[in-house]
């Protein structure tokens, strides 16, 4: 499923740093690093340490102050149908008058030529999408008449029925049952198995080693990146998170990229 | 039975009185459809701000001899323009910059028909409309809008919808947001133009928002709530008209004042959303 000139990385990132206008330091400050297709990909790091900017800027979302970031072979631009983002929920307008069906057939407008208007096959798999997150009893609600897992699970069954190779997810557990964190997991794992490949932006590091491949550590710069277990050191946890374990700092190891004008 | 239908047709006798009904009923209908957007996504206070802003660009029209639709149309775009180039400087929020802009044009215009002669009369169908008054040439001005309108409307249908409901997504599937936004204020001087002849300056804010709130109280779906308000926006054109008709009252204050008696009747009414509903649900689950 993955495709493009570099069939085997899903994203390539070369030198880029994002700074948001009025701010004194970068939100990313050069970063470099290769994502593999087919991969379960974590990214962790601190509040404020650039998880959400990353995922934006793979989106096409934020303007990069330098850099390049070549997605599924292409240049990260909006519309890309082979891409979609789940942004934290927060954005949207609970009182517009949609229904969860509604949200889901918004999956395939970026499908779709102007004037964008749904066919019955686009229906179809909104649908389907909405019956593989188990919501398909509740497709006529109002979008605010749902729980804060039920709604998760629509704006997942969005990015489902856009039937995209990559897979953003910006903080999708956050406020959400447990039955709902499972289901999640679930379809992680199959969208992979069927060779598409996902990038989970999470602050639940418990549950990176049962469901991850790789971990991409970030505050700023890439801290760490690798399996589960070379990442989740303490040592790399205290230089990306501070605090008291930060007196445990040690000289960097091979996992971390030399990082000139590190934040500390 | 006779006696209604006599009732219903006999100011139909008066050219000027179907006139009315005919250009009262395609506002309602495109006042309703465009406000729906302009509920949603918070613009009444741009909608009320361009009906005031046209003014100098009706004025040096009429003074200038040329169509005084155009002059209006140009003034509510460029209107549209300084308030979003204002709002972007960041020095101003965009509330205080439609507040400014509106005020300056609205002045600028009364400056301008002072140096006319008898310019009350003039200023008072522009503040007032006069839907009675409407010449057949002001009929085609009205259908050619409502058409430009609706149509727009509905070709850009699913960017308005996934834009107004969520930006964040609208943009990362690669709408763009500004051009869409200041296409959305185009249409809605459109609209607010040709509502002007009929109701005014001071009214024409109550067409566009007035059907589509009491619309969005009767459902959850975009489609649904649009074409209810398009039929509250007409059918509020029609009671106010045979209102004014037979009571003998001014028709742009009756049918904007039959449309503020719907709302208030569906926001006491309404199946779920209305207060009584609710207050019977709160006690059912007190008890």
């Amino acid at each position: 499923m993955c495709h493009g000139s570099s069939a085997e990385s899903a994203v390539v990132l070369a030198g880029v740093t994002v700074r948001y206008l009025g701010l004194t330091q970068p939100a990313l400050a050069d970063v470099t690093c290769t994502l593999a297709c087919g991969q379960r990909t974590a990214l962790i790091g601190p509040n404020g340490g650039g998880k959400s900017t990353l995922l934006k800027a793979l989106v096409g979302l934020v303007p990069l102050t330098h850099g390049r970031i070549t997605v599924l072979g292409a240049a990260a631009a909006p519309g890309n149908p082979a891409v979609a983002y789940v942004p934290q929920r927060s954005d949207v307008d609970w009182r517009f008058p949609i229904t969860a069906a509604g949200v889901a057939l918004m999956g395939r407008d970026v499908h779709l030529r102007w004037p964008r208007w749904p066919r019955r096959a686009d229906r179809a798999t909104a649908m389907a999408a909405l019956d593989l997150v188990g919501m398909t009893a509740y497709g006529d609600r109002h979008i605010a008449a749902l729980s804060g897992g039920q709604q998760q699970r629509v704006f997942l069954a969005r990015a489902l029925a856009q039937q995209a190779a990559l897979l953003l997810l910006d903080e999708p557990f956050t406020g959400v049952d447990t039955a709902t964190e499972a289901l999640i997991f679930d379809l992680i794992d199959q969208h992979c198995a069927t060779g598409g490949t996902v990038i989970v932006a999470t602050h639940d590091l418990a549950s990176v080693s049962a469901h991850f491949d790789q971990v991409l550590l970030v505050q700023q710069q890439i801290i760490a990146y690798g399996q589960p277990d070379q990442v989740l050191q303490p040592e790399l946890l205290a230089e990306a998170y501070g605090g008291p374990l930060a007196l445990f700092h040690r000289p960097a190891t091979n996992l971390v990229p030399e990082s000139p004008g590190r934040l500390r | 039975m006779g006696n209604t239908l006599d009732w219903l047709l006999d100011p139909l006798r008066y050219d000027f009185f179907v006139r009315a009904l005919v250009v009262g009923m395609l506002l309602g209908v495109t006042c309703g459809a465009i406000g729906c957007f302009v509920v949603l996504r918070g613009m009444a206070f741009i909608g009320d701000a361009l009906a005031h802003a046209i003014l100098p660009g009706v004025v040096i029209a009429y003074l200038l001899g040329l169509s005084v639709v155009g002059g209006a149309v140009i003034a509510g775009v460029l209107t549209a323009l300084l308030i979003s180039a204002i709002s972007r400087t960041e020095q101003v929020r965009e509330d205080a910059a439609i507040g400014i802009v509106f005020t300056g044009a609205f002045s600028l215009g009364i400056v301008l028909i002072s140096r006319k002669q008898g310019y009350m009369r003039d200023l008072s169908h522009f503040l007032f409309g006069n839907i009675l008054g409407i010449a057949p040439g002001d009929l085609l001005v009205t259908a050619g809008i409502a058409l430009v309108v609706l149509a727009c409307l509905t070709l850009w249908y699913r960017e308005l919808l996934v834009s107004s409901f969520d930006p964040s997504h609208a943009r990362a599937i690669g709408l763009r947001l500004g051009p869409l936004h200041l296409g959305l204020t185009t249409l809605l001087a459109l609209t607010v133009v040709s509502g002007i002849q009929a109701v005014g300056v001071v009214l024409v804010a109550a067409l566009l928002v007035t059907p589509a709130a009491t619309a969005r109280l009767l459902t959850e779906r975009l489609p649904v709530m649009i074409g209810l308000a398009a039929a509250l926006g007409s059918g509020a054109a029609v009671i106010g008209l045979y209102a004014s008709y037979y009571i003998a009252i001014a028709s742009g204050g009756a049918v904007v004042l039959t449309s503020t008696l719907l709302f208030g009747l569906v926001l006491l009414l309404a199946p779920q959303r209305g207060v009584v509903a609710r207050w019977r649900a709160t006690r059912l689950y007190n008890r």
